[in-house]
């Protein structure tokens, strides 16, 4: 084959929080080029922290994502408190845990589903999504929402966790622990799975770590690196729990790692909500914060997420930056798509775990001819689908 | 807490290739600018060995052009991309210098996170 085919996808394609577009060069049904192009969803919110008050702000970044809200909002906390030195109260670190790791289950559980359904595996797909549900009535319970939680403000949290929801969550945790235990049996024995994950989307560790992967992606490669026990932040430094790594390096190595992390995460909750200390839940704050600046790091379901901002004795900060794991693993994931087959695009797009929930319209463009032709994200999901049931 | 060292901007790419030599860099997690009075600073976010790390340089408004630590750390690519875009920093020796989050049809030379740069806020 010497004739080569220009594959775009995107930019309007729900693969990411940002829709973003892919060109990807083929010979076949083989990668042998990808290049992506971002930004159609930058809404300028660096720029619009700058002329609102710390407070604002706050309910502003919670809102950069709809899964990692917690992430967001908590870090940006974390880093107005820093500046500021105002220490938060224990009961409100441990609660900050429970809300998110609870967040980590409800995205790995989505994740799971949409791996499923990319392979055609559309029965692990609902199961998963039924189980998720089971986490998000409890963050509906603590939090009164079930995305954009609003739990947190500066200096603490806003709602307490009562004896009832402890109850509850130590339930919850009895259900999900079963449930996952279940699906790291699929994963690890069900042939069909391993046979579409098994030795695909290889990221070798030492690309990983020059092209700064991060979060279950780099973890699936056999970098060790986890902010909660590396950094720690909340109360991450006073609760137990394992990193989990796999050296695969593949997709069934990453979700082997986000299984295992899900496992850690109902531990996690079992223990803060066992040793959730008294006391108040939040420290005053005051509205003008000194002068300062702060790195804070946080580590979301998808990997590290990091904000920096500088305040200058005002109201509102100077400069707020925000960078989303996605990001950061956008620069490896060319490497692991060169080489693999056109069906396998759908599942090593969302290894690395972007928000992949409807139907996506793509473009093919054939070069030689300069005629295009629609094709859509079902369509080639038909692909994908064609391939597992080659391999059945 | 963070520490925090600061470098000329023309030692930039030797300090980065000499962290990665000694095997001390593990992760570069982004990088950021600020804009303050006639210079941008622009802070490489970085955890070593020992814990959380910012490099802190600063470039002249009037010009502001950094050597590209990507030919030594790909991880930097589209970090040095995004700067370049939103406080209009160039990073000499950047192998794809393209725009990465501004559209195609916005002006040339305009900055956003430029302190000049206005948002016109609708009452």
């Amino acid at each position: 084959m010497d004739k080569q085919i220009i594959l775009p996808i995107g930019p309007q394609h729900p693969l990411l929080k940002e829709p973003v577009h892919f060109r990807f060069s083929i010979e076949g049904e083989k990668i042998v080029e990808a290049d992506i192009r971002l930004g159609y969803n930058h809404r300028g919110i660096e720029k619009a922290a700058e002329s609102e008050t710390y407070i604002q702000d706050l309910y502003m970044i919670e809102r950069i994502c709809g899964i990692c809200s917690m992430t967001h909002a908590t870090n940006f906390a974390h880093a107005v408190e820093e500046i500021a030195k105002v220490e938060v109260p224990p009961r409100a670190r441990y609660i900050r845990v429970i809300v998110a790791e609870l967040e980590r289950l409800h995205s790995h559980l989505l994740w799971l589903g949409v791996a499923g359904h990319e392979i055609g595996f559309d029965t692990f797909f609902m199961v998963a999504w039924r189980d998720r549900e089971v986490v998000m009535d409890l963050l509906e319970g603590i939090t009164g929402n079930r995305v954009n939680y609003g739990i947190n403000k500066p200096g603490g949290v806003r709602k307490d966790i009562s004896d009832a929801q402890r109850k509850e969550l130590q339930k919850g945790m009895d259900i999900l622990e079963e449930r996952i235990r279940y699906y790291q049996k699929v994963a690890l024995e069900e042939p069909t799975f391993i046979a579409r994950v098994a030795g695909i989307g290889k990221l070798d560790k030492e690309i990983a770590i020059s092209h700064g992967a991060v979060g279950p992606t780099a973890r699936g490669s056999g970098i060790t690196y986890d902010v909660r026990r590396d950094l720690p932040y909340s109360a991450y430094g006073e609760i137990p729990f394992n990193v989990i790594t796999s050296d695969r390096g593949d997709v069934l190595g990453r979700t082997i790692v986000r299984i295992g992390e899900m496992l850690e995460s109902i531990n996690i909750i079992r223990y803060a909500v066992e040793h959730l200390p008294e006391g108040p839940l939040a420290a005053r704050i005051p509205r003008r914060i000194p002068a300062g600046e702060a790195t804070t790091r946080y580590e979301a379901p998808r990997g590290e997420c990091i904000h920096y901002v500088r305040a200058n004795g005002t109201e509102v900060p100077d400069r707020v930056k925000v960078r989303a794991p996605t990001m950061a693993n956008l620069v490896s994931i060319r490497s692991t798509l060169l080489n693999q087959e056109v069906a396998d695009i759908p599942i090593i797009v969302a290894a690395i775990d972007p928000c992949l929930s409807c139907t996506d319209r793509t473009l093919v463009l054939l070069s030689n001819k300069q005629s295009s032709e629609i094709t859509t994200w079902a369509e080639l999901r038909k692909k994908s689908l064609a391939k597992t049931k080659r391999l059945l | 807490m963070v520490k925090k060292i600061d470098i000329a901007s023309n030692q930039i790419r030797e300090h980065f290739s000499g962290w990665i030599k000694t095997g001390e860099l593990k992760l570069l997690s982004t990088i950021s600018g600020y804009q303050e009075e006639g210079n941008i600073f622009i802070v490489y976010h970085c955890v070593n060995n020992e814990g959380a790390v910012d490099v802190r340089t600063s470039v002249p408004l009037a010009q502001p052009v950094l050597p590209s630590i990507v030919p030594v750390l790909p991880a930097a690519t589209l970090y040095e991309r995004e700067v370049q875009d939103l406080l209009g920093v160039r990073f000499e020796g950047h192998p794809d210098p393209r725009r990465l989050v501004l559209p195609e049809d916005f002006p040339d030379n305009v900055y956003p996170l430029r302190k000049d740069y206005v948002v016109n806020k609708e009452k």
